[in-house]
């Protein structure tokens, strides 16, 4: 059960390295100070720490699977080293294409640590998905999953849940073309894609992606997130924290500094070309 | 009513089988199927189904590895089971002879049975000769009256050998050999000495014959699940123990249930690793079971339960290591066992580099248990954004793409009916065939990375190159960034 009172309001986190690897360690009772790089910092930590072992949701629309993916395979890629268990819904082949090895190794992935599973149907896929989280070795596991799945039920999500948490494992269950539906996830994300910013030469620039916390059980209130790849720490970070050196536009840290640091945080302005279709969703 | 198969040949119908009816009114196969309805006109056809013929010869050779592991196929009809140091586990050699005549007899086929020391003299007598045991130091005795047609050398040579007043096997060899393969040529020489049991070859089994077996026969036939899971847990503390004087450990595992009425039910489990656990068999067996849609039917009872190890492999003993390591690479280890059990080995993967700077064949996935090997995997660049897609299309989605001049960015690209427009856009990386390959078959690619208003990020190309390959220019959609 979520507590109430418990908000991340007068939690700080420190985050030890910023290597691949970097364990994220909360220590209460600190309040936090209020330099630019530290703000920066908690917010990361606040990320970390959001991603409790447990199962994780995050949504997309179609055609933003891709970010998605990325999302999913960022997060726990940080958060934890070792194999990582992937089970696609073998429909995804089609619609988003399928995994591409050298794809994971340019986004800082050993694809040689990497156990895919391919799900013929969301029966099979949660079937594993409940085998991996019994499996404590794992760095976690990735469950995707196209369209509906009645199956996947308040129930069914439990399971999970206490399945990943009794082993500390991080669960997330990427989904996209559905509408979230009540489960016992630990947080829920929507994901999308953002512009970037280019590199010389109007070449795009390190995957932005904007994770917009929609649910979660320690309390935490719905909050945005403005993530950019850092290629040198192998992980995403809040966008101005790793100014890429590489940056066309004169890039300013005014959206994160004005930012609250945690608990009710408005949507935050991002750079990018105003373009008219820009609500559009492709199927 | 007589029944007769028949096979289109040459245009016409043929008799590709007839029952027993049939012969005794004197139809026989390979005549044409208007010359039998002169001679009966009452007579049921149906088309032979090649096929179905093979599926059933390949059950029963299925059923028949109750009695040895060494099964081949003799086609059309045959099958050949070698079963030295088998015969004493079945009442001897009569007792085995009437253990496969009765489970023939319970799936309705009829069978004929030679027992020989050899494949070869087993298998002319059997085809040409009236099925028997024949005893060791027999054989040439028991060949000698049959036709020269059992030496099965073609039908030219046995013409050739009845027009030089041969008959029978016996006469050929009361010839010298030399004469005889200078006349016939060699193999016809090669052939009488395998009949004879001269030389003795082994057959090919259907099946690699397993590193080691342990079953149990029943008296009475069994059909509850406890007392089956009873039976496979000494099984597999058996093989376990057989393997571990071996110094070996099990990677695949087979269970097979024979039942009385002659089905088999053939459960196999892989392990990721060298094991020799004999619970970790059983769990997994366990699972594997659990899978089966119908479980396991028993039917009337399993006559014979039986656990072969398909594949061995030296077994590593392990030193638990401070830092819990090795732990971890079994716990791994057991779950992709529990993965294959449950979803079917060809379902569980993992990824192979391969040594290509063609996009397409730079990796691919293999079933995790195959050993293929892996080439190194390249260094990502540091301070570049991702230049591969985290999802690849195969094969690449056609797109319509507009671009500013005729070899550069695209400025607009239309994907499943929705427009994107590019707002960023990095390229061309050339990606050519391979030289070995084809170029006319697989043109030069143009790659991009393109980001559009929305933020999304794709991998386009561009085959073909202007005014220097043939062929049309198309954009393609290769793969998704994040």
């Amino acid at each position: 059960m979520p507590e109430p009172t418990t908000r991340l309001r007068g939690r700080s986190l420190f985050v030890s390295g910023a290597g691949q690897d970097s364990i994220v360690r909360a220590s209460t009772l600190v309040r936090p100070t209020f330099a630019d790089s530290e703000k920066q910092a908690n917010r990361a930590g606040v990320l970390g720490a959001l991603f409790r072992p447990g199962l994780h949701e995050a949504y997309a629309a179609p055609a933003d699977h891709a970010a998605l993916v990325g999302f999913g395979l960022g997060v726990l890629r940080s958060l934890r080293s070792g194999p990582l268990l992937w089970v696609r819904h073998t429909f995804l082949e089609s619609e988003t294409g399928g995994l591409y090895p050298p794809g994971l190794r340019a986004f800082g992935f050993d694809p040689a640590s990497l156990i895919l599973v391919r799900a013929g149907n969301p029966r099979d896929l949660l079937q594993a998905g409940l085998e991996a989280a019994r499996c404590k070795a794992l760095a976690g596991a990735l469950l995707e999953l196209n369209g509906t799945a009645p199956i996947y039920d308040l129930a069914a999500s439990r399971r999970l849940m206490l399945a990943a948490r009794t082993n500390e494992l991080r669960l997330l269950f990427l989904r996209s073309a559905v509408t979230p539906v009540p489960s016992a996830a630990e947080t829920r994300w929507q994901v999308r894609p953002l512009a970037s910013r280019a590199l010389p030469a109007n070449a795009p620039g390190f995957p932005v992606l904007e994770a917009r916390l929609l649910r979660s059980k320690s309390g935490a209130e719905p909050s945005n997130f403005v993530l950019e790849w850092n290629p040198d720490a192998g992980k995403f970070e809040e966008r101005g924290h790793g100014a890429s050196a590489g940056s066309a536009e004169a890039h300013t840290d005014k959206d994160i500094g004005a930012a609250p640091l945690s608990g009710s945080v408005v949507s935050l302005p991002v750079h990018r070309q105003a373009a008219p279709g820009r609500q559009r969703r492709t199927g | 009513m007589p029944l007769v198969l028949t096979v289109k040949e040459h245009g016409s119908l043929k008799i590709a089988a007839c029952d027993e009816r049939a012969l005794s009114l004197g139809l026989v196969v390979g005549m044409t199927l208007a010359d039998a309805r002169a001679c009966v006109p009452a007579l049921r056809v149906e088309a032979a189904d090649e096929a179905a013929d093979m599926r059933l010869i390949k059950t029963l050779a299925l059923v028949c590895e109750m009695f040895t592991p060494l099964v081949a196929l003799d086609l059309p009809a045959g099958l050949m089971l070698d079963v030295t140091g088998c015969a004493h586990l079945f009442g001897g050699e009569e007792g085995l002879c009437e253990r496969v005549k009765r489970l023939s007899t319970r799936r309705g086929v009829k069978v004929k049975m030679t027992l020989a020391s050899t494949p070869d003299t087993a298998r002319s007598l059997c085809r040409f000769g009236s099925g028997m045991i024949v005893l060791s130091g027999m054989e040439r005795q028991a060949v000698h009256p049959l036709p020269v047609a059992a030496l099965q050398a073609g039908s030219q040579t046995t013409l050739a050998l009845s027009r030089a007043g041969l008959k029978t096997i016996g006469d050929i060899a009361a010839r010298p050999s030399q004469v005889l393969s200078a006349r016939f040529g060699q193999p016809v020489v090669e052939r009488l000495r395998r009949i004879l049991g001269e030389e003795d070859i082994r057959i090919t089994p259907l099946r690699l014959p397993p590193s080691c077996i342990a079953e149990r026969q029943f008296a009475e036939p069994i059909g509850e699940m406890d007392s089956i899971l009873s039976v496979l847990e000494g099984l597999s503390r058996e093989v376990c123990a057989l393997l571990e004087r071996r110094g070996l450990g099990l990677r695949m595992v087979e269970a097979g249930f024979f039942r009385s009425d002659g089905g088999v039910r053939r459960l196999p489990i892989e392990m990721a690793r060298s094991a020799r656990d004999p619970g970790a068999v059983l769990r997994l067996l366990k699972l594997k079971m659990e899978t089966l849609g119908d479980s396991l039917d028993p039917g009337f009872g399993f006559d014979l339960v039986r656990l072969s190890v398909l594949c061995a492999e030296p077994f590593a003993q392990m030193q638990k290591s401070l830092d819990g390591r090795q732990e971890d690479e079994t716990a791994v280890a057991a779950l992709v066992d529990r993965l294959v059990a449950r979803q079917g080995a060809d379902k569980v993967l993992r990824c192979i580099a391969h040594e290509s700077h063609d996009p397409r064949l730079a990796a691919r996935f293999v079933p995790v248990g195959s050993n293929a090997v892996s080439a190194k995997w390249p260094e990502p660049e540091k301070a570049a954004p991702p230049a591969r897609p985290l999802t690849l299309f195969e094969p690449p989605q056609a797109i319509e793409a507009i671009a500013e001049v005729p070899d550069g960015a695209p400025v607009r690209f239309r994907w499943r009916r929705v427009l994107h427009v590019v707002t960023q856009a990095e390229g061309p990386e050339r990606i050519a065939a391979e030289w070995w390959h084809d170029q006319k078959a697989r043109p030069t690619r143009d790659y991009y990375r393109v980001e559009d208003s929305d933020g999304r990020r794709f991998w386009l190309f561009r085959e073909g190159l202007y005014e220097r390959e043939e062929g049309e220019r198309r954009w393609f959609l290769h793969g998704l960034f994040a």
